[in-house]
Formats: C-alpha cells, structure tokens, sequence
C-alpha cells in the first residue's frame, strides 16, 4: 500500500496520462477503509458498550432521548480525547515504532479509568493480532507492533486508538480519514450496544447513526488534527458511571 | 504488563525536570514569574517549612497547631486575597517535600473564581517534588466557578521512589443557592503525575488527566452533567497508603452498590428525569481505578448532586490516614 501511495504521487506529476491509475489506487484505499470498520472484521468491537450499560443501570439512560445525549456526549469524548492519539499515530513517516510505544504507553497513563482501558487494551491486541494475517502488505511493520505488544517482555500496552491510527497510516490512509474511521466506530459500538440493550429499535438506531454524522463532522472539525498535549476529557458522569462497570450485579457487556 | 517506557523519544509524554510547563503552557510559561515557594526539609529530626516565599495574589499560613502531636507533618494553607481568583490574575506555586518528609496543603474554603473580564482567564499552576519516603497531600476545598468565569489549573507532580501521594481535586457547579450551575466559560483542570528514575534522571508518566469544560459542539455543559453539581477526583500512590488504597476501594465498591440499587426507588428515578424537580436525598457516584504497572495507585471518581455528600465521603476516607497528616481538613466544613 505504501507503494501505492508513491505510485499515486508519481502519477500526479505525470498529469493527465495517470488518470487511470490514481482511480485505482484511491479506489483500493477505499475498499481498505470500509474494511477497517466493516463488522465483519472480528475485532470485538460488540462487546463494549462504552459506559452505555453502566448508565442505563444507573438509570442515567432510559429512552431514545437520553441515548441520544449519551451517545453525542461518547462520540465529542472520543473525539476530545483520543483523536489527538490517532492522528499522532497515523503519522507513520514521522513516527517510527520506538516513537509509537511512547505514545501507547502515554495514552496508558491518560486512560485512567479501569474499564475503558481494559476496553481499549482488548480491541487494539485483537486488532492487532488479526491485521498480521489479513493485511499482509505491511506485515512486517505489524509484526514490530506485535513484538512490542505481545513479546516478553512486553514494552506496550496496544490501546486501540494508537492501533488503528497505525495500522492506517501504514496502509497508507490519510490521518484524517483515519480520525473519521476512528469516531465511526465508536458511533458504530455504542449505538449496536443500545441495540442489544433494548433502548432503541435497529431502524432507530440507523436513523440516529445517519443523524448524527453530522454531529461527527462537527467533532472532527473542532478536534481533528490536534496534539496529545490537547487530549482532554470532556464528560465527567459517564467516565465515573463506566468506572462501576464490573460492579454491576448482572451485565451484557464487557465495558 | 510492560516493562519499560524508558524510551527516549520526542514525544510530550517524556519530559525533562523542567519541561512539562513549558510544554503545557506554551511559549509565554517564561514570562510566569513564581508567586509561592514552599520547600519542607529535615529540621532537628522533624519536617518543616525551611523556605516559604508568597506574593500577591497568593498567601501561605503555616500553623503549627494542626496536626496531632507525634505526627510528623508540615500543614500548609494556601490562601489568595478576598477568597478566589479575579480574572487575569495567575497564581504559579512550586512545592518541594525532600526525602522523609510529609506536608499537607490546603485551603481555608471553597477558591471562587470571579466573572472574567474581557475573556481573560485565572490560572493555578503547581509543580510539586516528592522526595524518597516522603509524603504530600494536596487537599483543598473545592473550587467554585462563577457565571461567565473562566479558570485554568495545571499541576505537576514528580515523585521520587518510595514517595507518597494523596491528590484531591474538586469543582462545584456555581453559586447552587442563587440558582446558578454551570454558566461558567472554561473550566480546565489538568493533573499529570509522573515518575522519576534518579539514577537516569528521567520520568515515566504514571497518570496524565485532563478535564475541560466548555461550550463544545455537542450539547451543554449542563446537560452533560445531569442534574449533578460536583465532580471530584482522588488519586492515592506510594508504599505508605497501600492499606489506605485497599480500604478506599472497599468504601467505594460499597457505595457504589447502594448507589445502583437505590435508583429501582421511584423518588430516584424521577430526580433524575427531571433533573430541577427536588430530590430528598443526595447522589453520589463514585468509582475507582487502579494505575501503574503493579497497581501501586488508585484512582476515584465522583459525581455528585452537593458538596456537602462529597465532604463526608472524603472525610470518611481521609479518617484512615490521620495518623499520616495529622488531621483531617475538611472536620469543620
């Protein structure tokens, strides 16, 4: 892929005789990035709610109305929080693996609560042990994360949103699609979790998701392509309420 | 479990002795000059203020008649004139415990922080230093944004092997008895608590938290809040607080049960589905995380609907280390 991407610049300057092949390049960065968050792809992604099930036991969340609020809350946190991990990781060329187990490790200390970052911990080695095999074109640079994640000993933790902004910026994806893909899983996770939690209906929930593209987009443009010096935590009540997780007396959910 | 994050790199998690501010607080951090000084030191085989330096708007009372006797404590209040932080003031305070010694900081009473004029901001910045087998708690009262406030607070804390940490940092949501909650325009708080390796003069990040709370672009402050009116966070780290960590934990997973099972009664429910309708008795929330490799930390959550059921949380809590800093300060509150 990342010879893909050269190619496509090569072509660029070739001008007008290049067409064809920049439609085939960017054509298979697209089949890439619907992969990436096709729920196809056994990340694991289902088995979190991401605070949702906490607050509906809490009675925090009891309606299509306060999913919503709950859900815009979730999807402005991700974005204030994690994006500024995903972007920094995305940026291969400027990030060699030493670099990106610093940025791992300092996402570890921003993640200070249990649940999420058990959460987080999970879907980034899942993702992780599974792009080995499936994207075989920047094998061995996922073997470098994987050595660094698995090996003994382990020198990082493997959070999910330095996975994915790696894993794309390997494939060649720019960082910001890259932070799109990234809130349109979390958007994607938590309204499958409402889902199962019996909140909203499946049309429902498809209705919200298109709705609430919009609401991404304003996310993106306020907190993309920031610095982790800016990651910041926007929503007190759910971070507390996701902390009880494992408390919970009976749940569906991982986190 | 990792084993290392020594890695040199150039990334901001890695920051020198000095650096972390500068980062932070970008190029103007050289133009903050110092408004406090307090440096605790070994005096005759006890801790004591051995330098303390303050000017306006920052003051430090040092009482000698807090602590228990037989506890080796410094108790330190930081106060600022008039009670809070009027718009553009900038109050910058460096604390040093050395090794053994312990010292407590606090405050007289909630800090308020005043209307801001021409969208200028308050700012508290603390970098602390824990010696080895030291002690420092920083245990103020809460802090209280008024309407159209706006409120910065940075604090660093470097901790050296063997030290201890106990951290409260708390908000309220306004002036509550006037009607007003959550009509501040910033309120930003960051914590970031990092290691340090003597022997290779680096620091590892063990805790890097921020909050900020502003007009974003999804919904209100307010309606992110639900109905509550504090947020407080508590982090507990070193050997010393080990049974203190693990009585903590205890408390919290104890309320936290009562507190998910309380909400099947119906006058709960519809507190929180009206969050203006009154409720007879008060929510408290509260969760807790352990940090570090080997869970040598915890952190505590909380959300709450008034500061009174946070005050006796931690004074329930803090009960269990009295004969660490000697006494508890909220007892009067």
């Amino acid at each position: 892929m990342a010879a893909m991407v050269r190619d496509e610049q090569e072509v660029v300057q070739r001008g007008e005789a290049g067409k064809q092949t920049i439609a085939a390049a960017s054509g298979f960065l697209d089949w890439t990035t619907w992969q990436m968050i096709d729920s196809i792809l056994p990340t694991g992604g289902f088995a979190h709610s991401y605070g949702l099930e906490a607050a509906v036991q809490a009675g925090l969340v009891y309606d299509g109305q306060t999913l919503e609020r709950f859900a815009v809350t979730t999807v402005e946190n991700a974005g204030a929080l994690l994006l500024p991990f995903v972007y920094a990781a995305s940026r291969v060329r400027e990030m060699g693996v030493e670099a990106w187990v610093v940025l791992d490790c300092g996402l570890h200390a921003v993640m200070a609560n249990g649940v999420a970052r058990a959460a987080s911990v999970g879907q980034g080695k899942a993702l992780v042990r599974l792009a080995g095999g499936v994207f075989k074109e920047i094998a061995a640079e996922v073997a470098a994360i994987r050595g660094c994640v698995m090996g003994k000993p382990a020198r990082a933790h493997g959070h999910h949103a330095v996975v994915v902004g790696r894993l794309l910026g390997l494939l060649g994806v720019d960082a910001v699609t890259a932070q799109r893909v990234y809130l349109y899983l979390t958007l994607r996770d938590v309204l499958s979790a409402a889902t199962r939690l019996n909140l909203v209906g499946p049309m429902e929930a498809a209705l919200l998701q298109h709705r609430h593209a919009q609401l991404a987009e304003r996310v993106m443009g306020k907190y993309a392509n920031r610095s982790v010096l800016d990651a910041h935590q926007i929503a007190p009540v759910i971070d507390t309420l996701q902390g009880s997780h494992t408390q919970l007396f009976s749940r569906l959910f991982c986190s | 479990m990792v084993e290392s994050t020594r890695v040199k790199a150039e990334a901001y998690m890695d920051p020198g002795k000095e650096s972390g501010w500068k980062k932070l607080l970008g190029p103007s951090f050289k133009e903050r000059a110092l408004t406090g000084i307090i440096k605790v030191d070994r005096v005759a085989g006890k801790s004591a203020a051995t330098r303390t330096f303050a000017k306006y708007p920052l003051k430090f009372l040092i009482p000698s008649k807090i602590a228990a006797s037989g506890v080796d404590v410094v108790w330190i209040y930081a106060i600022s004139y008039g009670g809070g932080i009027v718009s553009n003031d900038s109050i910058t305070q460096r604390v040093e415990v050395l090794p053994s010694c312990s010292a407590v900081i606090t405050t007289q009473a909630s800090t308020k922080i005043y209307k801001s004029v021409k969208g200028k901001m308050c700012e508290q910045i603390l970098q602390a230093y824990v010696g080895r087998e030291g002690l420092l708690a920083v245990l103020p009262d809460p802090i209280t944004c008024f309407k159209d406030s706006k409120y910065m607070q940075v604090q660093e804390f470097y901790l050296a092997a063997e030290s201890n940490l106990v951290l409260i940092d708390w908000m309220t949501s306004g002036r509550i008895d006037n009607g007003e909650s959550w009509e501040f325009g910033l309120y930003k708080s960051t914590n970031h608590i990092y290691l340090q390796d003597e022997k290779l003069d680096q620091s590892t990040p063990l805790f890097l938290d921020c909050l900020c709370l502003e007009q974003g672009v999804g919904i209100s402050v307010a309606d992110r809040m639900q109905g509550f009116h504090v947020i407080a966070n508590m982090v507990i780290y070193g050997p010393k607080l080990a049974a203190f960590r693990a009585q903590v934990q205890k408390n919290v997973q104890a309320l936290t049960q009562t507190a998910f099972t309380r909400r099947k009664s119906a006058d709960f429910t519809a507190h929180l589905r009206n969050s203006r309708s009154s409720c007879t008795e008060p929510l408290l929330f509260v969760s807790c995380s352990t940090i570090g490799l080997l869970d040598e930390g915890l952190v505590v959550r909380a959300v709450a609907s008034t500061t009174e059921v946070v005050y006796d949380f931690f004074r329930a809590q803090l009960a269990y280390i009295v004969s660490e800093i000697g006494a508890c300060p909220y007892a009067s509150r």
